[in-house]
């Protein structure tokens, strides 16, 4: 029975990793959508700072343009998620069986023959469903670190952001308020991503 | 370990029954399989839930080739009836199972797809097998909506499902029943909670009341039979059923 319930924790696990990743990008999602509009509203305040805020304007619009890929990219992280949940779900329905027909085998011996082509193919279902997993957790990692690179580009332009706002003239406070919040933002969703890959590398150990 | 033991046999027509687990898990509610063979086919009714399929594939292996189950027979969709649907057909997906058809798109969630399946219509029928027919009886509302029973002229036996189920204590659990009156106080308060229309229950009475039948073998508990299965039929007709308004309709608990 121990060893029973030690094998539906782990198999649950899997679950519970996929659920918390999936939580992540729901956050970045949110965080980025905070970042676009956070941005527009910089791309308006910089109108109010006249030629000296050209320079915030444009740093403002590249931020705007780096949150929209930043949820598209979510998009993409969104359906590998749900693939994977479909996966292990699958996977874990294999090794339940897998489970339930070894509890056979282990009170009759003269049925082992009987059901050995089974045991084969459960073994080759579940290692196929293992693999399909793999490749999703690789490819969920790439895209999430492609997500990350875009994220240290958000962070350049935020500090450039930044200084552009003190050459703001009048609206400069108002322009660094923006441009502080833009980069709080954009650091919490690359903290929230950095946390979705860590995850990833640790279920891959 | 449950057992497969022999309740009828003449020439190659076989009614065996796996029952008695005294290890399974507390949780679980003990269950009768019922294996029927005639020729080269076999056909298992009710083959029970997810946990108990080790138990009752390994004592069914022990004593029959278990590649000669043809058939399935599902008296409803409850999970101890047939919620290891998906077992069975992991060890032979050529296996079809017989069910109400009211519940062609509810069983599939157990496993097993459209070709699984053969709905059952509301007023029962025959059902074949190794070229001897066997009667779908219908049961409904005994508990389930879609609820059959399958009768076997040849060996005179009546697989009853939840009708004639009792839960009674482990010193008390015999495969047959041998005092009625001891018996019956362990199946009444599952028939007054589990079995919820009074037309249903004399109907189906009525209907086994003309049946000539040796052995009426329930879904759990002990299986009655000679004289026991008349005492147990007429029990029924007169029993009140439908407890569990009482908790809601205080009125008829006075009345009752």
């Amino acid at each position: 029975m121990g060893h029973k319930n030690n094998g539906t924790a782990l198999r649950s696990a899997d679950l519970h990793a996929i659920v918390r990743i999936g939580e992540g990008i729901r956050g970045v999602v949110d965080t980025a959508r905070e970042v676009n509009l956070a941005a527009l509203n910089a791309m308006l305040s910089s109108r109010r700072g006249g030629d000296n805020a050209v320079g915030f304007r444009v740093a403002s619009a590249e931020l705007r343009g780096i949150s929209t890929r930043l949820m598209e990219a979510m998009q993409g992280l969104t359906l590998l998620v749900s693939s994977m949940v479909n996966e292990v779900a699958q996977r874990q329905r294999k090794q339940r069986n897998q489970d339930y027909f070894r509890r056979v085998q282990g009170s009759q011996d003269r049925v082992g023959g009987l059901l050995s082509e089974i045991f084969g193919t459960q073994e080759e279902e579940v290692d196929r469903l293992s693999m399909l997993l793999g490749q999703s957790r690789r490819d969920l990692h790439m895209k999430a670190s492609r997500a990350l690179r875009l994220c240290d580009q958000g962070l350049i332009l935020s500090r450039s952001a930044l200084i552009e706002a003190a050459y703001g003239g009048e609206s400069a406070p108002a322009l660094k308020q923006v441009a502080e919040q833009l980069a709080q933002s954009i650091h919490s969703v690359a903290e929230t991503l950095g946390g979705v890959r860590a995850e990833l590398e640790e279920a891959r150990t | 370990m449950k057992k497969l033991e022999t309740l009828f046999s003449e020439g190659t027509h076989q009614w065996q029954v796996i029952a008695r687990d005294p290890e399974r898990a507390s949780a679980l509610i003990d269950t009768n399989e019922y294996l029927i063979a005639h020729g080269n086919e076999a056909m298992l009714t009710d083959p029970g839930g997810l946990e108990i399929f080790p138990v009752v594939f390994s004592a069914l292996a022990a004593g029959f080739d278990p590649r000669r189950v043809k058939w399935i027979f599902a008296s409803h969709q409850d999970p101890d009836v047939i919620s290891s649907l998906s077992l069975w057909l992991e060890f032979n997906p050529a296996l079809r199972c017989y069910a109400s058809r009211i519940w062609g798109s509810f069983l599939p969630h157990y496993g097993g797809d459209e070709t699984t399946f053969i709905g059952l219509p509301d007023e029962g029928g025959k059902l074949p097998l190794g070229g001897i027919e066997l009667d779908v009886v219908p049961a409904h509302y005994l508990h389930s909506s879609g609820n059959f029973h399958l009768y076997d002229a040849k060996a005179r036996i009546l697989f009853s499902g939840d009708v004639g189920a009792a839960l009674p204590p482990p010193e008390e659990d015999e495969l047959f029943v041998t005092d009625f009156d001891r018996h019956i106080r362990h199946a009444e308060g599952f028939h007054r909670r589990f079995m919820g229309s009074k037309e249903a229950v004399l109907d189906w009475c009525e209907r086994a009341a003309v049946m000539d039948i040796d052995m009426l073998c329930p879904q759990h508990g002990s299986i009655y039979q000679g004289a026991d299965v008349m005492r147990f039929i007429n029990w029924f007709a007169e029993l009140e059923v439908g407890s569990g308004l009482l908790a809601t309709r205080p009125e008829m608990k006075k009345a009752a």
